[in-house]
């Protein structure tokens, strides 16, 4: 056997220990400690600025000129009067410390007025407004960052050769356990921390491995542009990333991937959180990262409820939990359970790969860092939920036909759900975060329909390319016009940064599914493979999908880099609505781009047998039945190009040639209901908060306050005051007369012998 | 007799006098050195029986560090033996340590070290405050290795003074009500505590010809037969273990004999907080285990079910409960009742139906033990991060903070570490406890484990939500002044951080030193449940 396989724990160990050696050795005692003194300045300052904020604040905002922002000079004029309450309520605390109960009411008042606000707000931007972020990282940090490239980089090799080894002896391709310890073992049930090496699991790591290092990679430019302070704190907690999502991969059992679930779990929480100092932004829908995070991990956390009950039946219907173990102990297990079982697991799913009904942490994500979001969607964390799914193929086999039902329709719902909602989305991150939610709809429907894991795989591995190509593409776009999200303020960028523009216009044509593009090759897959099983509902929806697909990424290439004025109709370049410079991104921004439109572009070649092999073959020994050896030779294909061309044409018409009026959809009264509800997101964020405000938190205020503070301690004051009524009687009896002691002690031996008796009268 | 056992019990209340004598500038320092001393001291339980067997013997050897009947350690020495007529009263002095003893006692002799290195900015009556930690040692040290049920009722009943005065004296605004409630909910358990060992020893003691309450006797005896109870006949041994139940139920605590907790815990001082969570909540469930169930077995069978139900429900209680409040310590004070759900889960299952299912029982029962164990260390974490906010913030309102990462990145990333143990993150101790739970305890009360589960979704709510509040978004510019943690101040919560760590990565060992203990309890469980039905 191949050393890529008996020491495959090399690849999570290179994360792992570049993460240790970043938090334990470099961050503490060399980044943290050469830092520039100027932080202990600047806490002053801060300080002073809390009395003369106004000053500050008002001054900050000119010298940087934050034209264009009418919002901003308004709420400095507000703040020039800084409102009553709050000095109010500044003067209370610095005055009486120690009267807590006084303190969180008037703080909680003047937080709620708008000038509390405005001064928060203000205060925090003199001191470090992440948009003008001023110092650099150390050279202990950068050394942080290019450790933690060179590690993922050795991880990416090993996987490569992998890949390699495996290709090269098809015996290995079908699975080998690699033991690593004993995690628990109680009374003959173990708890294995064991990993299994397949070609499933060489594709994925070589996916996430590849991403890793490029995101890794470009990161050094993002986070010095937007959070430098953050340097190595933003390396560690990638590598952690990235060893949890390996782990999740390489594990053979239940309990090793719903570990490497949960540290995932933890990872996009901490990512998306990274920037935590901002504040939300109403005014563009966007939460601060702090509740988008705390979204993230909770949503997460109820797919995950699922997924363990999915775990706990298996575990206890068979008492192992690794994963090729289970169908032979199974058994004569009722079916309907493997079924409930196997939908549970796939919950868990659901959560992770933000499908209906628990998509909503996904647009919500964006907050965190670009790469980041490259990051969870491209090879991390929403790929798990596939991966899962595809992982578990077996027993979904074995279980009811209902479970790939639930699947297959889960996925296909999603894809066109997610799809309608990008269409009239304006932040460039959310529309590809949507494109995300609908690509994996489409990976679902094809691990649903299609026997075979190998067409979902296949989409989950070009689209983890294209989509990584997209994110970073949009967080170069973000660098060049300082960070602003909303394409109303783009248009025209392809001739202002080329660089990063011709990349992401493959991607774009890649995920829209033009002819010989890898996302053509994936997508088509699986809307040929719903035909030809004969489910034509789900065709119908992944055949509209594409076209919706097409229209909204060809939308946002429009407004963001084309438009009126461009050349070849609008597409390269044309007028740009911004007000703030385009600056040009350096080659640690665009060169992973160009790396990676490589396999965006020619990795679908893998798919197509008569030309680059039979990816379907490498994965599960089987090829792809029925074959998809020519695409052109199926008209099921026409179709496909044929919805993909006519999305691409409307967007073209619309936004490019501006041919087509803008408003042709929202000129009549229906239209634009629909389109507010589409903008609204289906307005289930709304239900969900109103789920959780007035049912959840409604039942625990009761809970708490009414049940515990009334009813329970209403019994328990009762009494106590009952005992100091009687206390005050008993009190009496102290006379410090020595007879009435000796009556008490008598009759007190009496009542203990008396107790006595009766116990061990009644004992026997 | 090796007198391990009684240096450890007793070592604290000699620091305890030497506080009392030393002068005023070094009472801290005498009482670190005491409990210092005695926490390393009790790692000589551990590693005393591994040198014993050969460095690596538990893992392979079942016998290990031995069970009640036989423990690793033991202290005995006749003490009052009395006896009128028909009515004997033994009572001896017996000290033992088997594996689920161990882990306990290690625990309180680390929670009583770090909990006087974190009292070190105390400036009210520091003399007296430190005496009373060092009592309160001793008590919660003879509760766990007491091995003669009077003796364990006598500590039982010592640790409630120490920590009476430490809230009453040191405590918050409503101190004395918070004190008078703990001390009321306690007697109230002990006295029907009292009146199950006197059912217990007077009945065995009828039945056998022999008097005795150690535990090796107890726990290879078992009453039987029937109490007449206002003309309805109960099973002696349920009677038996709803008496002991009763008074270890109001420490755990068991919804609805929880709510002196919440006040308890507002209003103790921090490092008073971390032992009562860390230690003085286990001793409930250390009786549960040690007493209730291995020597009322069919007792608690027959109430196994009431049990389970009452354990998830304080499981989804407490989670609730700790969702909508303000104060950061009643927070964390609902999560612990919330937590120790889990214990009652656990047990539950290890005395359930299903002669088949002895594995999972087996499971669920060391769950709930490691459960004891990783709450102790994590809610100590907790309360020790609340307690470096609280000293300089004088506050512990959630919504007053906001932005505190900005000042504070040590103690966020520390607080953030210890919600995420709290909320069953893989890698640490919470999972390994909460995971061995559900996937043994499914295989016997499904539906209670579905409930529970359930919590796990509020329970990631209500801690991250509390850390979004006070630590995310912009700062709030009253506390841009603020200190971030120090190094002393940080010390306790590292050290925490990584027994949770190891534990949470490799649990292994920790299983090992409990499953000879934890067998012997299956086993006669077991054994009495298939009498029950026979």
């Amino acid at each position: 056997m191949s050393f890529f396989v008996t020491d495959i724990w090399v690849i999570p160990a290179l994360p792992l220990l570049a993460f240790l050696l970043n938090i334990l050795v470099l961050r503490p005692f060399f980044d943290l400690s050469n830092r520039d003194k100027g932080h202990a300045a600047e806490a002053a300052a801060a300080h002073g600025a809390q009395g003369h904020g106004a000053n500050t604040a008002a001054g900050h905002d000119e010298a940087h000129g934050n034209v264009g922002d009418p919002e901003q000079h308004d709420i400095g004029h507000a703040e020039a009067s800084p409102d009553d309450a709050y000095v109010r309520a500044l003067d209370t605390l610095d005055g009486h410390i120690d009267t807590p109960a006084a303190i969180p009411r008037a703080l909680r008042t003047a937080e709620k007025t708008p000038g509390g606000y405005a001064l928060v707000q203000l205060v925090e931007d003199a001191e470090q407004h992440p948009h003008h972020p001023h110092g650099s990282p150390t050279i202990w940090a950068r050394i942080n960052g290019y450790m933690g490239i060179l590690f993922m980089g050795l991880a990416f090799l090993w996987s490569l050769g992998l890949l390699v080894a495996l290709m090269q002896n098809p015996a290995l391709q079908r699975g080998e356990t690699v033991p690593i310890y004993t995690w628990i073992s109680v009374a003959g049930l173990r708890y294995p921390i064991d990993f299994y090496v397949d070609s499933l699991t060489a594709i994925m790591l070589v996916i996430v491995t590849a991403i890793s290092l490029l995101v890794q990679f470009y990161s050094q430019a993002y986070i010095e542009g937007e959070e430098p302070r953050g340097y190595s704190r933003f390396f560690a907690w990638l590598s952690i990333f990235s060893l949890s999502m390996l782990l999740l991969v390489l594990s053979s059992n239940f309990l090793l991937i719903y570990m490497g679930w949960e540290l995932v779990g933890l990872s996009s929480y901490l990512l998306i959180g990274f920037l935590a100092k901002d504040a939300a932004k109403p005014e563009a829908g966007r939460p601060s990262p702090g509740a988008a995070a705390l979204k993230a991990f909770v949503v997460n956390r109820v797919g995950d409820f699922g997924f363990l009950i999915g775990i706990l039946i298996l575990f206890t219907a068979t008492g192992t939990f690794v994963f090729t173990d289970i169908p032979a102990r199974l058994g004569p297990i009722n079916l309907a359970l493997l079924t409930v079982a196997m939908i549970l697991v796939f919950c868990g799913a659901v959560g992770k790969s933000a499908q209906f009904p628990l998509h909503v942490w996904l647009p919500d994500a964006m907050e965190g860092p670009t790469p980041v979001s490259a990051l969870i969607h491209a090879a991390k964390m929403v790929a798990a939920g596939v991966y899962l799914v595809a992982r578990t193929f077996p027993l979904f086999h074995l279980a009811g036909p209902q479970a790939l039902t639930v699947v297959a329709y889960i996925g296909g719902f999603t894809a066109i759900f997610a799809a309608s909602i990008a269409l009239v989305q304006i932040d460039v991150k959310r529309i590809l975060a949507y494109s995300t939610i609908s690509q994996l709809g489409y990976m679902f429907v094809g691990l649903g329909v299609a026997d075979t894991i190998g067409p979902g795989i296949f989409h989950l591995m070009t689209h983890a390319f294209f989509k990584a190509l997209l994110f970073l593409g949009s967080g170069g776009v973000l660098l060049a016009v300082s960070m602003n999200q909303d394409m109303r303020k783009m248009g025209g960028l392809a001739t202002r940064i080329p660089l990063v523009a011709f990349p992401f216009l493959l991607a774009t044509l890649s995920i829209s599914g033009f002819p010989f593009f890898a996302g053509f090759f994936s997508k088509d897959e699986i809307i040929a493979q719903t035909w030809e099983h004969g489910d034509y509902i789900l065709y119908a929806m992944t055949l509209a999908t594409a076209f919706l697909t097409a229209f909204y990424m060809f939308r946002l290439w429009f407004l963001t880099f084309g438009g009126k004025g461009g050349k070849f109709g609008g597409l390269w370049g044309g007028e740009y609505r911004g007000t703030v410079a385009v600056k040009k991104p350096d080659f640690r921004v665009w060169l992973p781009l160009m790396i990676l439109a490589v396999p965006s572009v020619f990795a679908g070649f893998w798919g197509w047998s008569s030309v680059g092999g039979n990816f379907n073959a490498f994965i599960t020994g089987h090829p792809l039945t029925p074959a998809f050896a020519n695409p052109f030779t199926s008209p099921l294909t026409i179709f496909g190009v044929g919805a993909s061309l006519l999305g691409i044409a409307l967007a073209w018409g619309m936004y490019g040639l501006q041919v087509v009026p803008r408003n042709v959809f929202v000129s009549n009264p229906l239209g634009r209901g629909f389109a507010t509800v589409l903008w609204n997101k289906y307005y289930i964020d709304e239900i969900y908060l109103a789920f959780v405000r007035y049912v959840v938190m409604g039942l625990s205020k009761v809970a708490s306050f009414f049940i515990d503070r009334r009813i329970i301690d209403g019994i328990i004051n009762g009494a106590g005051s009952g005992v100091v009524a009687f206390g005050r009687g008993l009190r009496r009896s102290e006379s410090g007369r020595l007879q009435n002691y000796g009556a008490a002690i008598f009759g007190g031996t009496l009542v203990i012998a008396a107790v006595f008796f009766a116990v061990v009268y009644f004992g026997k | 007799m090796s007198w391990l056992l009684t240096i450890l019990v007793f070592l604290p209340t000699v620091g305890a006098l030497a506080v009392m004598v030393a002068p005023q500038g070094v009472v801290k320092w005498v009482a670190a050195v005491f409990t210092g001393v005695t926490f390393l001291l009790s790692f000589w339980l551990y590693i005393g029986p591994l040198v014993h067997m050969g460095f690596l013997g538990p893992l392979n050897n079942t016998g290990g560090f031995g069970t009640v009947m036989s423990p690793a350690w033991m202290d005995a020495s006749p003490w009052i033996h009395f006896t009128v007529g028909s009515l004997q009263l033994n009572i001896d002095y017996r000290l033992g340590a088997d594996g689920l003893s161990i882990f306990m006692l290690i625990l309180n002799a680390m929670l009583s070290f770090l909990a006087v290195i974190g009292s070190w900015h105390i400036d009210k009556r520091p003399r007296e405050y430190m005496a009373l930690l060092l009592i309160l040692e001793t008590g919660v040290m003879g509760v766990f290795c007491a091995f003669d049920l009077y003796l364990f009722w006598l500590f039982w009943e010592v640790e409630l003074i120490p920590m009476f005065l430490l809230i009453a004296i040191w405590g918050g605004r409503r101190r004395e009500y918070a004190a008078w409630k703990f001390v009321l909910y306690t007697i109230f358990g002990s006295a029907f505590m009292l009146g199950g060992i006197f059912l217990i020893y007077f009945m065995l003691g009828g039945q056998t010809g022999i008097y005795s309450a150690s535990f090796a006797f107890l726990a290879s005896h078992q009453v039987a037969g029937n109490l007449l109870v206002g003309g309805a006949a109960i099973s002696a041994q349920l009677a038996i273990f709803l008496l002991l139940y009763l008074g270890f139920a109001i420490k755990i605590p068991m919804v609805p004999f929880h709510t002196w907790l919440p006040d308890a815990h507002t209003e103790a001082p921090t490092a008073v907080s971390v032992l009562l969570a860390g230690i003085l909540l286990k001793m409930g469930a250390y009786g549960l285990i040690r007493i209730c169930i291995d020597f009322a077995p069919a007792g608690a069978h027959l109430f196994a079910l009431p049990l389970a139900i009452l354990g998830a429900v304080n499981i989804l209680y407490g989670a609730g409960c700790s969702l909508v409040q303000q104060d950061m310590k009643r927070l964390i004070a609902y999560s612990s009742v919330s937590h120790m759900g889990f214990v009652i889960l656990g047990v539950a299952a290890a005395v359930g139906p299903g002669a088949t299912n002895a594995a999972f029982k087996e499971a669920a029962l060391t769950g709930a033990a490691i459960q004891m164990f990783s709450h102790g260390a994590i809610t100590g974490m907790l309360f020790f991060c609340v307690g470096v906010l609280y000293e300089k913030a004088h506050i512990r309102d959630i919504d007053v903070f906001g932005g505190l990462q900005a000042r504070m990145p040590r103690l966020t990333w520390i607080y953030t570490f210890a919600a995420m143990a709290s909320l069953g993150l893989p890698g640490l101790s919470g999972f390994v406890a909460e995971y061995l739970i559900y996937t043994s305890v499914y295989a016997i009360y499904p539906a209670q484990t579905i409930v529970a589960a359930s919590a796990m979704i509020i329970t990631a709510g209500y801690l991250l939500w509390m850390i979004k509040r006070s630590f995310y978004g912009p700062l709030n510019p009253h506390w841009s002044g603020i200190a971030d943690a120090s190094i002393l101040e940080m010390a306790p919560l590292v050290m925490l951080g990584v027994v949770v760590l190891i534990v949470g990565i490799y649990p292994g060992w920790l299983v090992d030193l409990l499953r000879p203990s934890l067998h012997q309890i299956i086993q006669n469980v077991n054994g009495s449940v298939a009498g029950l039905h026979r």
